[in-house]
């Protein structure tokens, strides 16, 4: 079962730049919760906070509080933490390796030592939808694949560590209309199994793979609830705009 | 409607022949251009075509008058350029009549005959000419002056290898008689027998003593470029810039102010008695045939020293260019699945770097092979043996031993001279090819189809 995030009072700000003020959200066990809103409002920076990659970024001042299943993450220890919660990213990075190294690059590199290597590879890539289209060259380099199957070869390469938590940030961004469908497809197997937050910009897509919706702008929550209720029936007006597709003022 | 007709086929007549002038004398010129070049080249090459450059360039003159004279007919206006090149054309050759066929004095060390300046001339003016014509060969439209502008590159190229491929000519000339297999295995040697002095001629511990430089270097300017590239490409802050600034001002000093700064520890060693450690580290020794040890003027270690200090910027470079190339989402991409910093860096970044590594050592010790600047104070004709506390020798010392050395050595050695040349320049050639082919070959496999 997928663990639980909770952000309280989330605040982030590169030197002088205030990217994200005051954000409350939970990302609820095993659902998926997708952000959305127009770029620039702090979307991508909200997700690294969740997995602390904002540690990486120079002059990145980060306060408020967030929690994976009521631990705050900011005193555990990082790599522990990025164990836990696993990301993918918008443009595909694969190593510059076999598609089974990547697989188990992260299964090696937590020191796991079980012999069943195979059946945690086909299982990843199974999940990832990908395991058809691949199972007779694992040796093959990665980069021998098309961009939308090394997508999907990073959404199996997180998934084999078996985390808690999957952040996806913009996954289907590069991605032709048949290797976005796969992927939705292979989000919505996964409820359930782990906890996924996605952020993108595709608002129907946040429709047909979300539970819970946070609308952000400017930096700030919007607001935050069930999808189908911010699609149907939402609070505020900024909310019903964006949702219809129309721009908004900046 | 009938004298319409003529009139048009009349004016399409009239293009056609205007086609064809213009076509010719761009193609005159531009054979007349290319004569001159050619000319130019031969007259670096040998003195007796100088006498037949004022007349080439009198004629590549004659044919743009006429070119100009044409284009003012059917056209109507003065070319610009072809003004200025004929202008050039007539300047270089009142020039080339003006100046005497040998120019010396002028607080010049040597005597100059006039085809220096010929082929100057003619290259100078042969190669715009060149372009020219071309350019308006081709119809004068936006890609022909691209194409036009190959001379310019070309030219030079072709002058440069044709340079090197006389040089090395000669030298496989001069060098080939030299290689004998009893000149490859003989160390030379000088021995006092009762009859007097007895020698063995050879370059065996001139070649050993190459490589064991080139093999000891790289053993101390790996970890030291290595550990330095690495820490100045991975991290930020003060100490970063600091080994940053110390390794480009390696670069910066004399490799002769490196030689003297060798030499000055040697004499400095002079005040310890051959055995304590200091004496044999630095000056190194030798033991004769009755067993008594005798101090040498410099080892291999202290070469080594000095000249890794040659190396290790050129290590540090490759090192930090190989690292700062590893994309960043590479890099976010091992993170976010929470490798530490350390298995990141084995399983990803370090085979992504190593073949940036790997060349740069291959370079640097290329490097090491030819120096002699730094060895020069330092260095013997390794006639004391071979070993790493024996006196430092190599192959480009002797090309300089040979002249400066002592009277034996300049007589049996010089017939290698060349011969160490060569050797060197194979040793570098191969060096350098296998450096390149290791960068091409595991960069595709270790950093992608990027």
């Amino acid at each position: 079962m997928g663990g639980e995030m909770q952000v309280i009072g989330l605040s982030v700000s590169y030197g002088d730049n205030q990217v994200l003020r005051d954000i409350d959200l939970k990302a609820a066990a095993g659902k998926v919760l997708a952000i959305v809103g127009p770029s620039g409002c702090g979307k991508t920076t909200l997700l690294r906070c969740l997995n602390r990659l904002t540690d990486l970024t120079r002059r990145c001042r980060v306060e408020g509080a967030i929690g994976l299943d009521g631990e705050d993450i900011f005193s555990m220890d990082p790599v522990l933490l990025r164990r836990r919660v696993g990301m993918v990213f918008q443009k595909p990075n694969p190593f510059p390796m076999s598609i089974k190294e990547n697989v188990l690059y992260g299964v090696k590199a937590h020191g796991k030592r079980n012999g069943n290597s195979e059946s945690i590879v086909k299982s990843a890539l199974e999940g990832a939808a990908l395991w058809s289209e691949v199972q007779g060259r694992l040796n093959d380099s990665a980069f021998t694949l098309s961009l939308g199957q090394q997508q999907r070869l990073c959404f199996a390469r997180s998934m084999a560590v078996s985390p808690e938590v999957i952040l996806m940030d913009e996954p289907a961004a590069s991605l032709d209309p048949v290797s976005t469908a796969k992927l939705e497809s292979s989000i919505t197997a996964m409820k359930g199994e782990y906890t996924i937050v996605i952020v993108t910009h595709d608002v129907p897509q946040a429709r047909r793979v979300s539970d819970h919706l946070a609308f952000l702008h400017g930096g700030g929550l919007m607001e935050f609830g069930e999808t189908e209720k911010l699609f149907e029936n939402p609070e505020r007006e900024e909310t019903r705009e964006y949702l219809a597709g129309r721009l908004l003022a900046v | 409607m009938k004298a319409a007709e003529a009139t048009a086929g009349r004016q399409a007549a009239v293009p056609e022949r205007a086609a064809l002038t213009s076509r010719a004398l761009p193609a005159t010129a531009g054979v007349a251009a290319a004569g001159n070049i050619v000319l130019g080249c031969a007259a670096l090459l040998d003195n007796s075509y100088d006498a037949f450059a004022v007349p080439a360039l009198a004629g590549l003159a004659l044919i743009l008058l006429v070119w100009l004279a044409q284009a003012r007919y059917s056209r109507g206006v003065w070319e610009r350029e072809l003004i200025i090149l004929l202008a050039v054309c007539l300047a270089a050759g009142a020039l080339l009549l003006a100046i005497p066929e040998y120019t010396y004095g002028h607080q010049i060390n040597g005597i100059i005959h006039r085809s220096l300046f010929s082929s100057v001339f003619l290259l100078g003016v042969g190669v715009p000419a060149l372009c020219f014509s071309i350019y308006h060969l081709l119809g004068a439209t936006p890609s022909a002056h691209d194409v036009s502008r190959y001379p310019l590159i070309i030219v030079p190229i072709a002058l440069a290898l044709g340079a090197y491929g006389l040089l090395l000519a000669r030298l496989i000339d001069d060098g080939v008689s030299g290689l004998s297999w009893h000149a490859l295995t003989t160390a030379y040697k000088e021995e006092l027998q009762p009859t007097g002095f007895v020698y063995d001629v050879g370059l065996r511990n001139h070649i050993l003593g190459t490589f064991l430089l080139m093999g000891l270097t790289s053993l101390i300017a790996l970890p030291a470029g290595f550990g330095a590239g690495m820490y100045v490409a991975e991290n930020e802050g003060w100490l970063s810039r600091l080994i940053a600034f110390c390794t480009t001002m390696l670069r910066a000093i004399s490799v002769f102010v490196l030689g003297v700064a060798a030499f000055s520890l040697v004499d400095f060693a002079e005040g310890y008695a051959v055995g304590n450690p200091i004496s044999d580290f630095i000056r190194g020794y030798y033991t004769d045939a009755s067993g008594f040890k005798h101090p040498a003027e410099g080892s291999f270690l202290l070469a080594a020293v000095f000249l890794s200090l040659l190396a290790i910027p050129v290590i540090a470079r490759a090192t930090e260019e190989g690292f700062r190339s590893v994309p960043v989402d590479i890099r976010e991409g091992s993170v976010a699945l929470g490798a530490t910093e350390g298995h990141g860096f084995l399983r990803i970044l370090l085979p992504w770097a190593m073949p940036s590594v790997i060349t740069g050592l291959l370079i640097g010790a290329a490097e090491v092979a030819g120096s002699v600047a730094v060895i020069l104070f330092i260095a013997g004709s390794g006639q004391n043996g071979f070993g790493l506390f024996n006196q430092t020798t190599s192959l480009s010392y002797l090309i300089f031993d040979v002249k400066y050395g002592p009277q034996p050595v300049q007589d049996l050695l010089a017939q290698y001279q060349f011969t160490a040349a060569l050797l060197l320049v194979f040793l570098t050639l191969t060096l350098t090819i296998a450096a390149l082919f290791i960068k091409h070959r595991f960069a595709r496999r270790y950093q992608g189809a990027q």
